[in-house]
């Protein structure tokens, strides 16, 4: 009697489990290719390419597998190079895909840097950040990123408190640890550039 | 009970948040901006109308000593659809809600009304119910990101409301302020509720 009562538990558990096991499976393929268009688009689809660089239209990988495995070796943080260009096929700069050495308040922050041809800081996007809604994640909007734009690509960028110098910009008020998370982002990615991209 | 009884139950004399005080882990974590709220409302609707009709239409197939096992696995098969889903179509809302839609699992919300609802009670009951609770839900969380979006941001849905010269009150968009206006929010409704009984 005892043993009927357990297979009749398990049974009907195992049943349910294994149809849902088959209807995930299911919902699995059928959104497979979905998700890998969305992930891509949201890494590298043209929005992120305007956003690293305006007038760009194509981003495509940097096709010097050596160099990138190169840079990949000796920077740990660093992801990938895209190559922007424009229209008619004319070099505009590069994408520089990196993480942030120095974390954030929740882990570290991805992003690309846009640096022009002529070495000059040309766009930003953030990728993946875990930092506080609505306080942390103002390193995403354009009041705090437009500080960067135009800046030479040769010089480190600081983070000041109160009243930013040359070379510095404005942390924001609550976010130091965030604002200081982005900006060694920035910094890792100019470093790539010129160590690595700057002809 | 009528089926319209069943589905304003959940809207207002037993809402899950003011009331029941059930959910309040996503309810705190992820009300910071407002349609945080609706996605989060929008995925627990879909997930509790769905669980609630598979457990009312298993009820006399499952065994009550294994109701709770297959309950969780019937609800986390549910979430990992939805969060499939959103992966693929609303990206943007996926990645904002992040870890809060596997989370959807141990919302008490769900294995509450499986539990108290859906076991005890035909479908269409338990569809009422489902939509009644989640509803319920959505409305509570939106109202409350929306607060702590205008006070601790200044916008709502992202729109600027407030000038640029009011000066956010920081404390509110983060953890603590997301006790203090919880706190206060379900004051107020009890305080409306108990004006309306007397």
């Amino acid at each position: 009697m005892k043993n009927n009562m357990m297979v009749k538990l398990g049974g009907v558990l195992c049943i349910i489990a294994a149809v849902a096991a088959g209807i995930l499976a299911f919902t699995n393929d059928a959104t497979k290719e979905k998700i890998a268009v969305a992930e891509e688009l949201a890494s590298s689809g043209p929005e992120v390419a305007q956003a690293v660089i305006p007038n760009s239209a194509s981003f495509e990988l940097l096709d010097d597998t050596a160099l990138l495995d190169k840079i990949k070796s000796e920077n740990p943080d660093f992801v990938e190079v895209r190559v922007n260009k424009d229209a008619s096929g004319n070099l505009l700069g590069y994408g520089i895909r990196t993480w942030s050495p120095t974390p954030g308040y929740a882990g570290k922050v991805e992003i690309f840097l846009g640096v022009s041809t002529e070495g000059k800081i040309a766009g930003m996007k953030i990728l993946t950040m875990k930092e506080t809604a609505g306080l942390g994640t103002k390193i995403g909007e354009p009041k705090f990123q437009s500080q960067f734009l135009n800046r030479d690509a040769g010089t480190e960028i600081k983070l000041s408190k109160s009243s930013p110098k040359e070379n510095e910009i404005q942390a924001l008020t609550g976010a130091t640890r965030s604002s200081r998370s982005f900006t060694s982002a920035v910094n890792n990615a100019m470093t790539i550039y010129n160590q690595y991209l700057k002809k | 009970m009528n089926k319209l009884q069943v589905f304003r139950n959940g809207l207002l004399k037993e809402n899950p948040i003011f009331v029941q005080l059930v959910g309040m882990c996503s309810a705190l974590a992820i009300t910071t901006a407002a349609l945080n709220g609706i996605g989060m409302g929008v995925a627990v609707i879909a997930v509790l109308t769905g669980s609630n009709i598979v457990i009312s239409l298993l009820r006399k197939v499952i065994p009550d000593e294994v109701r709770i096992p297959a309950f969780v696995i019937i609800i986390a098969t549910f979430v990992t659809i939805i969060d499939l889903l959103m992966h693929a179509y609303t990206f943007a809302l996926y990645q904002a809600l992040g870890v809060f839609i596997p989370l959807i699992v141990v919302n008490c919300i769900i294995l509450a009304r499986a539990e108290a609802f859906a076991f005890k009670n035909g479908v269409v009951d338990s569809i009422f119910d489902g939509l009644g609770m989640g509803i319920g839900f959505t409305f509570a969380i939106t109202l409350l990101s929306s607060i702590r979006e205008i006070i601790g941001n200044g916008t709502i849905f992202g729109l600027r409301i407030l000038p640029e010269a009011y000066e956010p009150m920081m404390i509110i968009i983060q953890p603590p302020g997301a006790f203090i206006a919880l706190g206060l929010l379900i004051g107020l409704v009890n305080y409306l509720t108990s004006r309306k009984k007397a």
